[in-house]
């Protein structure tokens, strides 16, 4: 097809609104293959372009410009941009051209043949002749488009025209309302300042856009661009902080704007404010202090939004730093006063004042002003230190010592950076060592609890100035912080700030506090004596130092382990301790990464387990307390080893423990020690080779092992490893041979048959087996038959779905399919169903029902909520259950239904589900409505309001408010607090 | 009531205990009763807003932990609360908030007194007569706009 039928095709196309991209890509493939010219293109748009009808121009300059975007560069030859771009901009001067000539020039922009003079012309046409606010939106956005492209492309073009651009660019913008069209020309400003020099014009520039400031808009749901408020304010913000010229005329409006009453608009003066500190002349700056000041102390004061005192802060810091000078100047002295008067004036009035009121919010200025220059902090600290230590030394007011300490805190905290400490803290070292040493008159109850705080913090503070104290007296500081954090047991405020500090210091002092706290901490754990109060607090510390600081972590592993194996603690604390290790071990395997799991291992799992091996002395049940704790850290270590170095650690623990796991009757305790064979064996990587000749015959020897012991912890271990070998087989044939080869053995339906189902099942469905099916389906059939097992089938489904610490577990390389629980739910959810409205039997649609709460509350909300019509009866039905766990489970789901999909349930809202929630909430057999059940109950009561429309729900609100009235009576607090937030929800709702 | 006109215009602001009643063993136990205490009492009301500040009870000192006696047994509760100054008008408002949100809140077997703190306030007798006065709260309360303002109060504190 010719050129100008193409053209004529497309025109026709435009008039029809069809879509013409076909017809584009054959004339952007006509001009690319060289059949025909971009010449030929323009003679045949010549009648369209050259018309005396303004539409028929415009069509023709579209067709040129979405032809020229399309088209490669290769395929516009040098000589015709010049022509074109001389065509383009004469086209700026019709009006209706103008929206298509501008992409036709940005097409251009880009090719290495667009000269200088070009980029000349056309912008000259466009500041004179195009009145760009006349134009729509996205016309609008094009010329900033182009403006800014011409800006980065041909920078010596646009400095050559430079205050004509710059000039040109304020009378465009001025007047513009779009934020699109805005954030286009903030973005371009930027770049354009720091191409051209702006200092005769930049009145101009300023005066378009800080009319702006401070700029509001609020995204529309649906609207697709990508601007957010956030983004709009940090570019204008740019824009006003992009040139010092702006400094002289922004800073009074800025500093104006920081009394604003809308909170958001006085945060955006302030940070705008502390970026244009770094950049702004500190001479426009220091004219407007003295106001700054005043208003930022009035808003640190009168906070009622810490967003906007920390604002008022970072501001305060950024423009110090920018106005004081870096060190004294000779004459300083003798001068008038500095911008730092302003706010030590203010300050030394306070200090000095016979009660001092807003210590902390004075302390915070103070500190603000110290931390943004080492002169700063000097004078800071040089002007108000010999005041309040000598406020401190004469009073024995414990309120006002508080105070006086707070604000010494603050500016003591300005110091701890070692490039800007202040001088005169050597020479009052004595003073302040003084005012932190422990008041023997000071009474250790609540009452006090914040003057020991406060205390403790400044402690600290003296720990962290740089080189401030002596070895001995840093270490017997951290050792006051240590004991106040383990010892105190009147206030648990002051145990918790001193673990707190403790763990400050860790991060920045490990040695120390490895040397100082660790065998301070440790031997007070040890003995017969302590409580489980203060072993709690002992092993918090201890963990919280252990988790905080990663140089610290494996001594006090060790210390603890070490602690533990000695026999130094008591029976009472084993427990605790190892619940301690393992927290400290998964947080240091989740944090610490795989290159510290070794020495986890070698330095805590390893020297436990041999020792709860050997003879632990322990109680049985503390025994499998520990065990289980020692398993779950042993998985969470072990699991992070590479393959190689699991199967060297796999070795001794199957000469230890193989045999005893595959007899029926183990020696001695060894049964209960199994989980930490199991842990580990589950928790390896699916290509680590177990240490056995036959996979299957060490399986089946677990299988028969684990049916004939009479010990759970045993069995349990033997199916755990059962489940994490066959779900980690990653070959169908070996895997279908291990599953048959276990399966036969556990013939009959016995409680270990049926368990055995539920691990096998577990470990075929999550990597999506259908074998699995086979065997949740034999779980079903014995559930329909109502046998003996029923109950136990039915409690299993939580095993087949549920989380557990190392077996089929994600953490510990199980196999877990994307979609297994999405096909477990489509596959078995409909057969529990059909079961259930088939059975006759009472009991069987109990277990069925369990089966199916145990199904539901493993399941993701995403999955859960497709289909889950069908289901609902059968939920409504399972809160009727005895069994609490299950009816607090079916409550909270019910209640997801009517967050996610509020419309299933409205049918059935009065007459079923309000009744049946007023029951559950009911205080009664703890057994039937336990806490968990009226808890759950009362959250879905509150949930309800905000669902459903009044109308819905009027017919019930007064049994409602009544049942929540009596609940609020409940024997139980957290139930009562529940009931009191439902309540006044529901007085609300009848209001509205 | 003119509210735009505050009467205590920079009121000292404390810093808020950040303490919640932490959940311990005996919380989860069916067996064990949990009877009404003062703290309980006390975080019932702490959050509720002054009429004049967009600041809690706690925050202002108004309403003090110490300040609260309660008894479960005889379905007692005492609560005394300070103003932030001695001419405080907006007094007999914040203990009328009090009394709501613990008429709303507490079982209703609970009798509850409401007292300003001895010699805190100029019109001490007054406002305890009136904010423990049956009728004279009930009629408050069929005032649509004093209900209004009552429940902007307590908005922060349910």
């Amino acid at each position: 097809m010719s050129v100008q039928r193409l053209v004529d095709a497309y025109i026709i196309g435009l008039g029809d609104g069809a879509d013409n991209g076909g017809v584009r890509r054959a004339l952007v493939e006509h001009i690319t293959s060289g059949d025909a010219s971009l010449l030929e293109l323009v003679q045949a748009l010549g009648a369209y372009l050259a018309s005396e009808e303004g539409g028929r121009r415009s069509r023709g300059m579209r067709v040129l410009a979405e032809v020229l975007a399309d088209l490669p560069p290769s395929a516009i030859p040098a000589q015709a941009t010049a022509k074109l771009a001389q065509f383009f901009g004469a086209r700026l001067s019709d009006a209706t051209c103008v929206p298509y000539t501008l992409p036709s020039i940005i097409a251009l922009l880009r090719l290495p043949s667009f000269t200088a003079q070009c980029v000349a012309d056309v912008l000259g046409a466009l500041f004179k002749d195009v009145h760009v606010q006349s134009f729509q939106q996205s016309t609008r956005c094009d010329v900033y488009r182009l403006l800014d492209l011409a800006v980065q492309d041909h920078p010596d073009a646009v400095k050559a025209m430079g205050s004509g651009f710059v000039l040109g660019f304020a009378q465009i913008l001025d007047g513009e309302k779009d934020p699109r069209a805005l954030m286009a020309a903030f973005q371009a400003i930027p770049r354009l300042v720091a191409l051209v020099d702006i200092r005769d014009n930049a009145e101009d520039l300023f005066d378009v856009v800080f009319c702006y400031f401070p700029i509001t808009f609020k995204h529309r749901d649906g609207d697709p661009s990508a601007i957010s408020p956030e983004s709009l304010k940090a570019a204008l913000r740019a824009v006003i902080t992009c040139s010092p010229y702006f400094g002289g005329m922004a800073t009074k409006p800025l500093v104006e704007k920081t009394a604003a009453t809308s909170t958001s608009a006085k945060i955006d003066a302030y940070e705008t404010l502390a970026a244009a500190a770094r950049v702004y002349s500190p001479d426009v700056l220091r004219p407007e202090m003295e106001a700054l000041v005043e208003q930022i102390r009035e808003d640190v004061i009168m906070a009622s939004d810490d967003a906007v005192a920390s604002a008022a802060l970072a501001t305060l810091e950024a423009v110090y730093a920018a106005v004081s000078p870096a060190a004294p100047s000779g004459d300083a002295a003798g001068e008038g006063s500095t911008p730092l008067d302003y706010v030590l004036k203010d300050a030394v009035f306070r200090l000095t004042a016979d009660g001092i009121k807003n210590p902390d919010q004075i302390g915070r200025v103070l500190r603000a002003v110290a931390c943004s220059s080492a002169y700063n902090c000097t004078v800071v600290s040089d002007a108000v230190l010999p005041i309040i230590l000598e406020r401190l030394a004469a009073t024995d007011a414990l309120a006002a010592r508080r105070e006086l300490m707070d604000v010494l805190n603050h500016v003591l905290s300005a110091s701890c950076d070692a490039e800007r400490k202040a001088e005169c803290l050597e020479t009052e070292k004595d003073s302040l060592l003084a005012v932190y040493q422990v008041e023997a008159s000071v009474p250790l109850d609540k009452e006090h609890s914040y003057l020991h705080i406060t205390r403790l913090k400044g402690i600290t503070l003296l720990v962290l100035l740089p080189g401030f104290l002596t070895e001995n007296e840093a270490a017997m500081a951290l050792q006051t912080i240590a004991r106040a954090a383990t010892e105190r047991s009147e206030d648990e405020n002051v145990n918790k700030e001193g673990t707190h500090l403790l763990v400050q210091l860790a991060q920045s002092r490990p040695a120390l506090v490895e040397a100082a706290v660790l065998p301070l901490l440790l031997r007070a754990l040890g003995g017969e004596t302590v409580s489980v109060q203060r072993a709690a607090c002992l092993l918090n510390a201890l963990g919280a130092i252990g988790v905080a600081a990663p140089k610290v972590l494996l001594p006090v592993l060790g210390g603890l382990a070490a602690a533990m194996t000695s026999g130094e603690l008591s029976q009472a604390h084993y427990a605790a301790a190892a619940t301690t290790i393992r927290k400290m071990v998964e947080a240091a395997a989740a944090k610490g990464g795989d290159p510290l799991c070794p020495d986890l291992v070698a330095v805590a799992v390893e020297p436990l387990s041999d020792w709860v091996y050997g003879a632990s002395g322990l109680g049985e049940e503390v025994t499998g307390r520990v065990v289980l704790e020692l398993a779950k850290a042993a998985a969470a270590a072990h699991s992070r080893l590479d393959a190689e170095a699991q199967e060297q650690r796999l070795k001794p623990l199957f000469g230890r423990y193989a045999e005893a796991a595959q007899s029926p009757a183990p020696p001695g305790r060894t049964s209960l020690l199994l989980p930490l064979y199991a842990a580990s064996v589950c928790a390896c990587r699916p290509q680590t080779r177990l240490p056995v000749d036959d996979l299957r015959r060490y399986l089946g020897g677990l299988t028969d092992a684990a049916l004939a012991t009479g010990c759970a912890a045993h069995r349990e271990a033997c199916f755990e490893i059962i489940a994490a070998v066959i779900n980690k087989t990653a070959d169908a044939r070996l895997r279908g041979d291990l599953t048959a080869a276990v399966l036969q053995r556990a013939d009959g339906a016995g409680p270990a048959q049926v368990r055995l189902r539920h691990w096998v099942a577990r470990a075929l469905v999550s990597c999506s087996d259908r074998a699995g099916y086979d065997c949740v389906r034999w779980l079903l059939a014995r559930i329909g038959e109502n046998a003996p097992q029923a109950a136990l089938a039915a409690e299993g489904f939580g095993t087949i779905l549920g989380d557990h610490g190392w077996a089929v577990a994600a953490a510990t390389h199980g196999v877990l399919k994307a979609l297994a629980r999405q096909r477990f739910y489509v596959t078995v959810v409909p057969e529990i169903t059909a079961g259930f409205n088939s059975a006759a039997d009472d009991s069987v649609k109990v277990h069925l029902l369990v089966a199916l709460t145990h199904t539901i509350r493993h399941m993701p909300k995403s999955v859960l909520m497709n289909g889950i019509e069908s289901v609902v009866p059968l939920l409504l039905s399972a809160i009727r259950l005895t069994s609490a766990g299950l009816k607090a489970a079916s409550i909270r789901t019910v209640a997801m239904v009517a967050l996610e999909t509020p419309d299933t349930l409205r049918g059935e809202l009065t007459t079923s589900v309000v009744p049946l929630l007023l029951a559950a909430v009911a205080q009664g057999d703890p057994a039937v409505n336990s806490i968990d059940v009226r808890r759950a109950a009362l959250d879905a009561l509150a949930l309800l309001p905000e669902k459903y429309p009044l109308t819905a729900l009027h017919t019930a609100r007064r049994d409602i408010l009544a049942a929540l009235a009596r609940a609020r009576d409940d024997r139980k607090r957290l139930v009562r607090a529940d009931a009191v937030k439902a309540y006044n929800k529901w007085l609300a709702f009848g209001d509205a | 009531m003119n509210i735009t006109q505050k009467i205590n215009d920079a009121p000292l602001v404390y810093a808020v205990e950040s303490r919640t009643r932490e959940a311990g063993p005996g919380d989860l136990d069916d067996g064990v009763d949990d009877p009404i205490d003062a703290e309980e009492v006390y975080d019932l009301i702490r959050n509720i807003n002054d009429p004049e500040h967009p600041l809690t009870l706690e925050q202002l000192h108004v309403a003090s932990r110490d300040h609260i006696s309660v008894d479960d047994g005889a379905s007692r509760v005492v609560i005394e609360f300070t103003p932030t100054i001695p001419h405080c008008s907006m007094v007999t408002l914040i203990g009328l908030c009090i009394r709501v949100r613990l008429l709303r809140s507490l079982p209703e077997r609970f009798k509850v007194d409401i007292r300003v703190r001895h010699g805190t306030h100029q019109s001490e007798a007054d406002v305890n007569k009136q904010l423990n006065d049956k009728e004279r709260v009930a009629a408050a309360l069929e005032n649509t706009y004093l209900l209004e303002v009552v429940n902007q109060c307590l908005a922060t504190a349910a």
